[in-house]
Formats: structure tokens, C-alpha cells, sequence
């Protein structure tokens, strides 16, 4: 049992490696895998969420190291496409963040960002499943296999249209030129959803840099995964500097997604870039229903939400910490919301609330661990069966030499 | 080794700005090694690792 300095959680090192091993194989393939899988993963063993967004956050910085390293190898890495998106990137989440407050101030900021992660998670998971979908109708009318989808009409149109307007630069990985301005565009849109959902941007990064900018998949994965270390970096800082960090269980994580970006990155070489579209599509459907089950859950909080913090806040206990126990899973957080629900408020249909809300919460987190764990073994599969390719063909290729000699 | 991650803990009462300072470099650190370790033994196991002929290839301008 490890215990948290910060947070005062107990928990074992295990689940914080195998969490590391699978965000690794899945961010490693995709760039995805921060907020939608280590923090509800981190708070079913019983982080707290802010605690959870913190460390992951700052297991990122060094998570990405590992990853951009092996995709850099590969050749998948725009770093000059990656710095101009960052510039973009920090002004439009500073925007986004300040959206999130104005909402906030309203009280609009929960449900109106979890819709618009619903819609958007939805959008792609659609537009990325009818598109290899397409593909395969392709394949079957040509007899030509669709490898990759590089660019449409809205990249080529936006390439053409900036690629005059000073500074252009050449892109040697993409054989592309690019105008600054379209990658701080694409940084600042990706920025401001980042900022305004709370999220670390990779989700809508890839997408963005392939149908906007028309990138090839692969190229996009990699070049996304070089800016995470630059934003994950900041991330973790900022979230260091607010004491919200578990360093000990971050470094754990990084041990186990070491390995795992290994698997995740090496795979990418063995696969053609729509067949990793279609698992982004897969991933992008199962965050779409953690969070449906989630907004299903904060339905049921509203009946006693508030009337509990302010019998918290008549005890001395505020802020995180009271959103550390009215949001907690674990059984000392059930029972003080038990205490104060049913011993103080005397309402046992909060209660049946409470326990709906916990019932959802669990259920989302299920959802989103078992399709990590599928994705990781549907990924893990591919990498062994193309390896086993390659050395398939290696054999041959030096058997039929030998044959001619 | 617990008392390295105490310690950084403890320190955000003190000194915030060296705490968030502390965080990013254990992790980026931690992160380069772990990298450059891993590539040692993707490399042992005899996986080619290097640069290959990209499938998106032909579809990319001058070509």
C-alpha cells in the first residue's frame, strides 16, 4: 500500500501501473488517453478528481517524452508544425478558460461543457467510423486497399488559400508547405475547446490535424504527441505549483506507460493509418458514453448537492475538500455522505439519489477501464501479428537468397 | 526514495514556485531516461526501429 502525502489516499501500486501500461499502449497509438482514461481510472481507485486531473496531467509531461521518441525515430514528427500549433494553442485555451469562468459565473459551466464534449466525441466517432467505412466500400469497388486518407477538400482549400501569406514554411516529414497561420489557427480552435472542456487537447488535436491542416494519420499522431510534452509540461507545473500533484503514484504511471508507449508506438509501424482512425473512432464512442453516464449521474446529485455543502460548510469544510467527499467513491466517503444525508438531513430519497449517482459514476468507469483494456489487447495483437510479418518476409527474402547463391 | 517524493510534497507549503519546479523536471527526467532505456531494449529484442518506407508515401506531394 503506497500512501499519497497530498491527498491522503491509500492505494496499491499495481492499478497505478497497469493504468501507466495501458495509457501508454493506447496514448502511444493514437495520442489519446489523459482525461478520458486515467482520471476516471484514478478515481475508481480513489482519487480524488482534482487530484486525478493533476497527476495525469503531470504523468503526461513525461509520458509524451517516451512516445514523441519513438515517433520521431519513425519519422511520424513535425516539430516545426507542432511549435506553431503551441503558440496557437496557449492563447486559445487562455480564451477558452476564460469562457469557462464566464459560464461558470452563470452557473451553466457543468452541463453545457459536458454537452459539448457529448457532441463532439459523438461528431467523431461518426465522421471517423463513415469514413473508414467508405474506405472499405473502396477497397471492395477497386480491388485496391485504402491505406490512408491524406487531406480533403477543406485542407486543400485552406492550404491554398494561406500558402501565399507570409511566413510559409516547407514541411520536409509531410513534403507539404504549410502557412504559420493555419497551424496557429488549428492551435487556437484546439486551445479553446481544451480551455473551455478541461481537457488536454489530444482528443481534438489529431482530428484537427488531419482534416484540417490534411495531414497523414500517422504524421498527425506524432506531431500531436511531441506538443503534448510542451503542454503536459506546462500542465504539470501549473498543477505543481497548486500542490495537486501525487508525484509518487505520477512516476509509478510513467513506469508502466514507458512500456506501454513501447507497444503503442511500435505498432503504428505495422498498421495502415485508417485502420488507426477506426480504433480513434472506437475510443472517441466509449469517452462519448462515460460521459452520457456521467451527466446521467450529476442528474442525480441535484437533489442534494447543495443542502450537503452547506451542512459541510457549517462544519469548517469547504472547497476541495468538500468536493473531495460529496464526489468520493470510496467507503469513508460514502459513509460521511451516509452521516450527513441520512443522520443529519433526515432524507432517505437523497439517499436513493446518492447511491443512483455512485451507481452511474461506477458504471462510466467501467465502461471507459474495459474498453481501455479491449483496445489495448486489439492493439497489443497487431503489433505481435505484424512483427511476426516482418519476420516472415525477412526469412523468405533470405531463404530465396540463399536459393539463388 | 519516499522521503524524495515527501519532501516535494511538504515543500508546496513553502515554496510553491519550486514545487510545480520540481514536478516537471522528476518528470521530464524520468521521462528522457525512461525513453532512452526503452529504445536499448526495443533494439535488443531485434525489432527494426528505424526509419520504413511510410504507406501515405505515394499519396504525398512529389511523389
Amino acid at each position: 500500500m503506497i500512501h499519497m502525502p497530498l491527498s491522503g489516499v491509500d492505494m496499491m501500486w499495481w492499478p497505478l501501473l497497469l493504468i501507466g501500461f495501458t495509457v501508454g499502449v493506447v496514448g502511444g497509438y493514437f495520442g489519446l488517453g489523459g482525461a478520458w482514461l486515467v482520471t476516471p481510472a484514478l478515481n475508481i481507485f480513489g482519487f480524488p478528481m482534482v487530484y486525478a486531473v493533476a497527476t495525469d496531467m503531470a504523468h503526461v509531461a513525461g509520458k509524451s517524452i517516451v512516445s514523441s521518441f519513438r515517433h520521431w525515430k519513425f519519422g511520424h514528427v513535425s516539430a516545426a508544425i507542432a511549435f506553431f500549433m503551441l503558440i496557437g494553442t496557449f492563447s486559445g485555451v487562455e480564451v477558452g478558460a476564460q469562457c469557462l469562468m464566464w459560464l461558470n459565473r452563470k452557473g451553466l459551466a457543468g452541463p453545457v461543457v459536458r454537452y459539448i464534449y457529448m457532441v463532439l466525441l459523438f461528431c467523431m466517432f461518426f465522421f471517423m467510423l463513415k469514413e473508414y467505412l467508405g474506405a472499405r466500400k473502396i477497397e471492395k469497388e477497386t480491388g485496391q486497399a485504402v491505406k490512408d486518407i491524406v487531406g480533403n477538400r477543406f485542407s486543400r482549400w485552406l492550404t491554398d488559400t494561406l500558402k501565399d501569406i507570409p511566413p510559409v514554411f516547407y514541411c520536409k516529414v509531410t513534403r507539404m508547405k504549410f502557412s504559420l497561420w493555419s497551424c496557429v489557427f488549428v492551435g487556437v480552435v484546439c486551445g479553446f475547446v481544451a480551455g473551455i472542456l478541461g481537457i488536454g487537447g489530444g482528443l481534438l488535436r489529431v482530428p484537427s490535424l488531419i482534416y484540417i491542416l490534411g495531414m497523414p494519420t500517422k504524421v498527425a499522431v506524432g506531431t500531436d504527441l511531441f506538443e503534448v510534452m510542451f503542454s503536459g509540461a506546462y500542465g504539470g507545473f501549473t498543477y505543481g505549483v497548486k500542490g495537486k500533484v501525487e508525484l509518487i503514484a505520477a512516476c509509478i504511471m510513467l513506469l508502466g506507460a514507458a512500456v506501454g508507449a513501447q507497444f503503442g508506438t511500435v505498432c503504428t509501424k505495422y498498421v495502415y493509418g485508417i485502420t488507426i482512425r477506426l480504433v480513434y473512432a472506437i475510443a472517441c464512442f466509449f469517452a462519448f458514453a462515460s460521459v452520457v453516464l456521467k451527466q446521467v449521474a450529476w442528474f442525480y446529485t441535484q437533489s442534494y448537492d447543495k443542502a450537503v455543502k452547506a451542512l459541510l460548510k457549517a462544519d469548517g469544510i469547504t472547497g476541495d475538500k468538500a468536493n473531495i467527499i460529496t464526489g468520493s467513491i470510496t467507503p469513508e466517503g460514502i459513509e460521511k455522505m451516509r452521516h450527513y444525508i441520512l443522520d443529519v438531513s433526515k432524507k432517505p430519497e437523497w439517499w436513493s439519489d446518492y447511491q443512483m449517482n455512485l451507481f452511474y459514476t461506477n458504471l462510466g468507469g467501467i465502461v471507459v477501464l474495459t474498453a481501455a483494456c479491449g483496445l489495448t489487447a486489439f492493439i497489443l495483437y497487431l503489433l505481435f501479428k505484424g512483427i511476426a510479418k516482418e519476420r516472415a518476409e525477412i526469412r523468405a527474402a533470405q531463404a530465396q537468397g540463399q536459393a539463388k547463391l | 526514495m519516499y522521503e524524495y517524493f515527501e519532501w516535494v510534497a511538504s515543500l508546496h507549503k513553502t515554496n510553491k514556485i519550486m514545487s510545480g519546479l520540481l514536478v516537471l523536471v522528476t518528470m521530464a527526467g524520468m521521462g528522457t531516461i525512461l525513453a532512452l532505456i526503452a529504445d536499448i531494449f526495443i533494439r535488443l529484442t531485434g525489432i527494426n526501429v528505424g526509419s520504413y518506407k511510410k504507406e501515405y508515401e505515394d499519396q504525398l506531394p512529389g511523389h
